[in-house]
């Protein structure tokens, strides 16, 4: 889509986007949202950019394999945070109950391996957004 | 709980999860190193299965877990005991066998591109079926049956052919109406009792029955249809013989050789648990069971009717399959312990044997490119092994003295005339019969049929695992003693 | 019968019109997309019978509320799983539009009888 205005405005538009999703995932422990809200806020921020400035410009920012391997990773993630409650001596994806530190209900900083989780979960979510549209609008691959 | 042996029931599933995310990643750098690092954590699932086994069968005792230290009735629970372990070998187990069969095979079902995504799905499907198995909590079962679900539409567009898109999208679309069936009948059990871990359902749900009955057969008739669906009970079957005639071998041995099964042994162990008094206490259980039987011999003589007209081997073993499943629901539906015990034999046997046939005909299809029934002529002379695997799978599927396929009808049959349902010996005489009329002809083509010039055999990687299948299927005929011992402690714990 | 149970509790006789409506498109109607919204539409309706389990007449939302620490809340719990629940079909929406689109790529149609029509006249070109 060959627009200047959409161009430009695009550009002011997806950093306050991708803020808020970040803001979402961060505050998954927090308030409504999470992992796979903000990280759906942070894909369709990168769909945004491929409508507006096509499939090309995208993939010279962020390449399949990138994407693949950001996707995989994020759920290799979650399964390695999830280890951590065993390696201490408890059970899969035990938090508090593992002697895990918690710190103040409310702050940003608390709820130990959730906060990390739901960091996995919302790059995995936005790469799958992002790989999934690519691959509806992609002709042949 | 300390160390790993308390961990023991997740850790095959956490190892599979783990070892099917790093998939892609691996085959990004490594392609070539993907099939044998799947086939070596598929074995490490298969020692951690039995090592559950082995404390199984030690303590006697069933293992309880709960995921996270939120202990039941909060937490996710699992729950294994002589059942789960069963079918967790049987799927571990079989899974190893098919995965070591692509190591040699999957260059040529798959493009390069498509390998590290297509052991991410075989390992999640391999995750999620155990997950179906062991899952204590009813939303988990679902979540792990749209888990498997997906993963098996997946294992056969892989290929991406014009088949196999169409196939998919129509297992896709029946497996989506199945699992929102089940999903709609663990609603309304969550409804009446308040609880979704399978024993405090259980416990509220035999309180309070009596005042809700029409709730009650709502929720057994949506769990028949739903699981019936996903486990292609016979007027439910239409999707499975497009889904597994044109998905890639190690994929149609996986689907047609575990995954129906799974969704039939989740179904009976709802209404082993969840449902098991009132099902005993208001005289539903003879109707639940007229209807089980009423469908098991539909796919029997529907499947094997079917089989007989198919010109095309894969579509042919896909319809067996139909009719197959009709032996397991047959054993279930009886519900006395000898049957359920033949059922469970029979998820054994029939997982062996299908997909020996599956990949034997793999092997065959790539080195000849046969793939119709006319196509085997001479196949005896021009893959003497490959054609060998095959021939002693479809003999057991007919039932022949020696071979594993035998023990479940001889059980099925005395478990019949147990219960008091003599018509039914009928249908699997007839059976029997069908299932000669629809093998005989590929097996005397392949051994009478003109000889055409020798083939070479497939490679040894593909010929191991075939053999190995192939040379268990007689080994339990001759010495069914150790599967028949453990299946009937799960019979037994099922039906108590 | 007494109806007024059914209108007091409508949400459950609304998810059955919503899954039953969705049920017959999926089966009846002839295009993969309208297929796909009727299997979205009978999953909201499962869904919809599910959050409505967790409603009790006249119950807040369960948040704490230090005014009023003893009243009566909603269940959450159906929420959060139907949370899943959503996810679940929003990838079954998404794999299966992945799939319409190779279909339409292949077939050049997304009618399934004109598939299968396209589908027998190749494999009868072949033999």
């Amino acid at each position: 889509m060959d627009d200047i205005i959409l161009r430009e405005i695009s550009l002011i538009v997806i950093p306050f986007i991708q803020m808020y999703g970040l803001y979402i995932i961060l505050h998954g422990h927090l308030s409504p949202g999470g992992g796979f809200a903000g990280g759906m806020v942070l894909g369709l921020s990168m769909v945004l950019f491929v409508l507006v400035h096509g499939a090309e410009r995208t993939l010279k920012k962020i390449s399949h394999d990138a994407a693949t391997v950001v996707e995989s990773l994020g759920t290799a993630w979650y399964i390695v945070i999830g280890l951590v409650g065993m390696a201490k001596g408890a059970t899969f994806l035990m938090n508090q109950g593992a002697g895990i530190n918690v710190g103040t209900p409310g702050q940003l900083l608390s709820s130990g391996l959730i906060l990390l989780i739901t960091a996995g979960v919302g790059v995995k979510v936005a790469s799958t957004i992002l790989t999934l549209f690519m691959a509806l609008i992609e002709e042949d691959h | 709980m300390n160390g790993l042996a308390d961990n023991l029931p997740v850790l095959p599933v956490i190892l599979l999860l783990l070892s099917a995310y790093l998939m892609p990643t691996i085959a990004r750098f490594r392609p070539r190193w993907c099939a044998p690092l799947a086939t070596f954590a598929t074995g490490c699932s298969t020692l951690g299965a039995v090592a559950l086994a082995a404390r199984v069968l030690l303590t006697g005792q069933p293992v309880e877990y709960s995921v996270g230290g939120w202990n039941p009735p909060w937490g996710i629970g699992l729950r294994i005991g002589y059942p789960e372990v069963f079918m967790l070998l049987v799927l571990n187990g079989v899974c190893v066998a098919i995965l070591a069969y692509t190591i040699a095979d999957i260059s040529h079902e798959l493009p390069p591109k498509a390998v590290g995504w297509y052991y991410t799905i075989f390992l999640l499907l391999l995750a999620a079926m155990s997950g179906i198995v062991m899952a204590h909590d009813l939303f988990n079962l679902y979540v792990f049956m749209e888990v498997s679900g997906i993963a098996a539409c997946a294992l056969v567009c892989a290929k991406g052919s014009r088949e196999s898109v169409v196939a998919a999208l129509k297992y896709l679309f029946l497996a989506a109406i199945g699992s929102g069936f089940v999903l709609f009948a663990i609603g309304m059990l969550y409804l009446l009792t308040g609880q979704l871990n399978v024993g405090y359902a259980a416990a509220e749900l035999a309180q309070v029955w009596s005042a809700y009955p029409r709730v009650l057969w709502v929720v057994i008739s949506f769990f028949i249809v739903g699981f019936g669906v996903k486990s292609a009970l016979f007027p439910l079957h239409v999707w499975l013989p497009d889904a597994h005639a044109s998905a890639p071998s190690p994929s149609s041995a996986i689907l047609s050789g575990l995954v129906v099964k799974v969704y039939a042994f989740a179904l009976i162990r709802l209404f082993c648990t969840v449902l098991a008094e009132p099902l005993a206490l208001s005289g539903m259980r003879e109707e639940v069971r007229f209807i089980l039987l009423a469908m098991a011999v539909m796919a029997i003589v529907g499947g094997s009717l079917f089989a007989l007209v198919q010109s095309d081997v894969k579509r042919l073993l896909a319809y067996s399959t139909v009719a197959q499943i009709g032996y397991i629901f047959l054993g279930f539906g009886l519900g006395t312990r000898t049957a359920v015990t033949a059922a469970l034999l029979h998820v054994l046997f029939h997982a062996l044997m299908k997909s020996g046939l599956f990949l034997s005909a793999g092997a065959i299809a790539l080195r000849t490119g046969a793939r119709s029934v006319a196509g085997y002529d001479g196949m005896g002379r021009r893959m003497p092994l490959s054609m060998g695997v095959f021939t002693v799978c479809a003999l057991s599927m007919i039932g022949l003295p020696g071979f594993s396929g035998l023990i479940t009808k001889w059980y099925l049959g005395s478990a019949i005339i147990a219960a008091g349902y003599p018509l039914l010996l009928l249908v699997l005489v007839a059976s029997t019969l069908l299932n000669t009329l629809y093998y005989l002809p590929v097996l005397g083509r392949a051994y009478q049929g003109p000889a055409a010039e020798r083939a070479v055999e497939a490679p040894a990687a593909m010929l191991v695992p075939m053999l190995v299948l192939g040379g268990l299927t007689i080994l339990f005929g001759f010495w069914p003693s150790l599967p028949l011992a453990l299946a009937g402690k799960a019979a037994r714990v099922l039906i108590p | 019968m007494d109806w007024s149970a059914l209108l007091r509790n409508y949400p459950y006789a609304v998810s059955l019109v919503l899954f039953g409506l969705g049920i017959h498109t999926v089966l009846a109607r002839p295009n993969l997309l309208i297929k796909l919204i009727g299997l979205n539409i009978m999953q909201c309706g499962v869904f919809l019978f599910l959050v409505a389990t967790g409603n009790l007449a006249g119950a807040r939302p369960p948040i704490i509320d230090p005014a009023q620490p003893n009243g009566v809340y909603a269940n959450p719990l159906p929420t959060a799983l139907i949370l899943t629940g959503i996810v679940v079909s929003v990838s079954v929406t998404a794999f299966a539009l992945g799939l319409i689109v190779q279909v339409h790529r292949m077939y050049g149609t997304i009618d399934p009888t004109a598939i299968v029509a396209a589908y027998r006249q190749q494999k009868g070109a072949a033999e």
